[in-house]
């Protein structure tokens, strides 16, 4: 990764672009993490339906890949900047600033949820239960002494080795998405599923997916599964994020290779950790689910999953820390982010409630998406002017400013006063700060 | 040497592939596919680092 973000503040050059294989093998490894094994199985606890699944996760996954390659890939390959420092310019320093400090802390509450799933693995050795469907605070002083203990771990690795640590996660991309499918398969004839795949559908509908909602859970259909599956990266696609990654395609069509994360992990992944859930007769505890499904190799999948799914995290959180911070070192943003994210991941909340944090993380992110997509997609066409043309020296963006607060403001009222479900909301709060800013834009705004 | 890692680790990963199916279709026990597994995966882990290392 600190190859892929050299170029942090020039365009990156012609003879860094990556192959195809490149990006099939990075989108594959991203997208077969820890996060899988806690959603897959909470859609079974949601009480989805078996045809509800399968087809909200073609639909969405779908919309997920097309968004990569109609929205984020066009703007990074045109102009092969990270977000950070394309929104510096069209937002200016000032609002590339808080944007840094938002995403950094949105990110490490997701480390911090890895260090959690890692710590029910942990927590099956020395007896700590996992903590319960409504926890919110820790549960026992030996899951905050767990946490601390792996979070402090994996701090300490991420300063000191995180190339290391960025090679062994290549190392067990392959071998977790076999974990995944192993788990899955040998979990299948303790429910009944018979050797020839006969009934397969059957025991889906009635011992997996069945439509029925675990106590306390909210009924999950089509709509919240092809939505879901479709924001829980819009951070990365419609938020514009992934421009790293992209912008070291040769041409937008490599936007497509997201396909190769969202088909494996998006789908195949999360079917089978359902499958490992149901087995464990919907015990939400994804250490417990694994060493079921495939014994000691299984706990430890779990573990080094939360392990290398929170080291890129961290260093994200780190790299949007020291965009704040330029005279700080590498090592002291990591242990801001890393202390942050250990902190976080005591409360057990932020992985029972990963999916509704997923949503929260792509409202509060997706609006600044927005304003560079209008800037860069919109504006040439409409005949307003960018702001890269007229900001100059100025520090704030303030017609940009005002659209992401106007869009929180308005996402929450939403999300408070009406029906709209929080899945629904990233994809609306983008399409709304693209108008509200485009308006306000062509209404004279630029100051 | 290269070559002996790579396909070391691609048979450890065609085993952790494999013997689940064959759970599956309940030729091994839940102990021996655990073991087995846990053997493979540890296979994996010795021999697909070193076939990297000999890459670059």
């Amino acid at each position: 990764m600190d190859q892929l973000y050299e170029y942090d503040r020039e365009p990156v050059s012609d003879k860094s672009l990556q192959s195809g294989w490149r990006f099939a093998g990075l989108y594959a490894g991203e997208h077969v993490a820890a996060t899988e094994f806690v959603i897959g199985a909470f859609f079974v606890l949601h009480g989805v339906s078996a045809s509800d699944l399968v087809g909200g996760l073609l639909l969405g996954n779908a919309l997920a890949v097309l968004s990569w390659a109609f929205i984020c890939a066009p703007i990074a390959t045109q102009t092969r900047l990270t977000l950070y420092w394309y929104l510096r310019r069209i937002g200016g320093p000032r609002l590339m600033a808080v944007y840094n400090v938002v995403y950094g802390t949105l990110f490490c509450g997701i480390a911090g949820a890895m260090i959690s799933v890692s710590a029910t693995a942990v927590g099956l050795g020395l007896n700590i239960p996992s903590p319960a469907l409504d926890a919110v605070y820790p549960s026992s002083v030996g899951w905050v002494a767990v946490t601390l203990v792996i979070g402090a771990l994996m701090t300490v690795i991420a300063i000191l080795g995180f190339e290391k640590l960025s090679q062994f996660a290549e190392i067990c991309s392959p071998w977790m998405f076999v974990v995944f499918l192993a788990g899955a398969l040998s979990m299948l004839p303790q429910l009944g599923v018979a050797t020839d795949f006969s009934n397969f559908w059957e025991i889906a509908e009635t011992k997996i997916w069945t439509g029925q909602v675990t106590e306390g859970q909210e009924k999950f259909g089509f709509w919240h599964i092809a939505f879901f599956a479709w924001v829980c990266n819009a951070s990365f696609h419609l938020g514009l994020t992934d421009m790293a990654t992209l912008r070291y395609a040769p041409n937008w069509k490599f936007g497509f290779f997201s396909a190769f994360g969202m088909i494996p992990g998006h789908m195949l992944a999360w079917m089978c950790s359902g499958v490992m859930v149901a087995a464990v007769a919907r015990e939400m505890n994804p250490g417990l689910m694994a060493y079921e499904a495939a014994g000691i190799a299984g706990a430890f999948a779990v573990l080094i999953a939360g392990w290398t799914t929170a080291n890129p995290t961290l260093y994200r959180a780190g790299l949007a820390f020291q965009a704040v911070s330029p005279n700080w070192s590498r090592w002291k943003v990591t242990l801001i982010a890393g202390a942050i994210t250990t902190v976080m991941s005591c409360f057990p909340v932020l992985f029972i409630r990963l999916l509704d944090y997923l949503g929260i993380f792509g409202v509060a992110v997706v609006p600044v998406g927005s304003i560079v997509f209008a800037e860069h997609m919109l504006f040439p066409r409409l005949g307003i002017r960018q702001a890269v043309d007229w900001l100059g020296d100025s520090s704030l963006n303030r017609p940009a400013a005002l659209t992401w607060l106007v869009t929180i403001v308005v996402a929450a009222i939403g999300l408070q006063y009406t029906s709209i479900h929080l899945f629904y909301m990233p994809v609306l709060a983008w399409i709304f700060a693209v108008v509200f800013y485009t308006l306000i834009r062509k209404a004279g705004g630029d100051q | 040497m290269k070559r002996i890692a790579q396909l070391v680790a691609l048979i450890a990963l065609g085993v952790c592939l494999f013997v689940p199916i064959q759970r599956f279709h309940g030729e091994v026990s839940d102990e021996q596919y655990k073991t087995t597994f846990a053997v493979a995966s540890l296979a994996w882990f010795i021999f697909a680092p070193m076939s990297l290392r000999r890459n670059q």
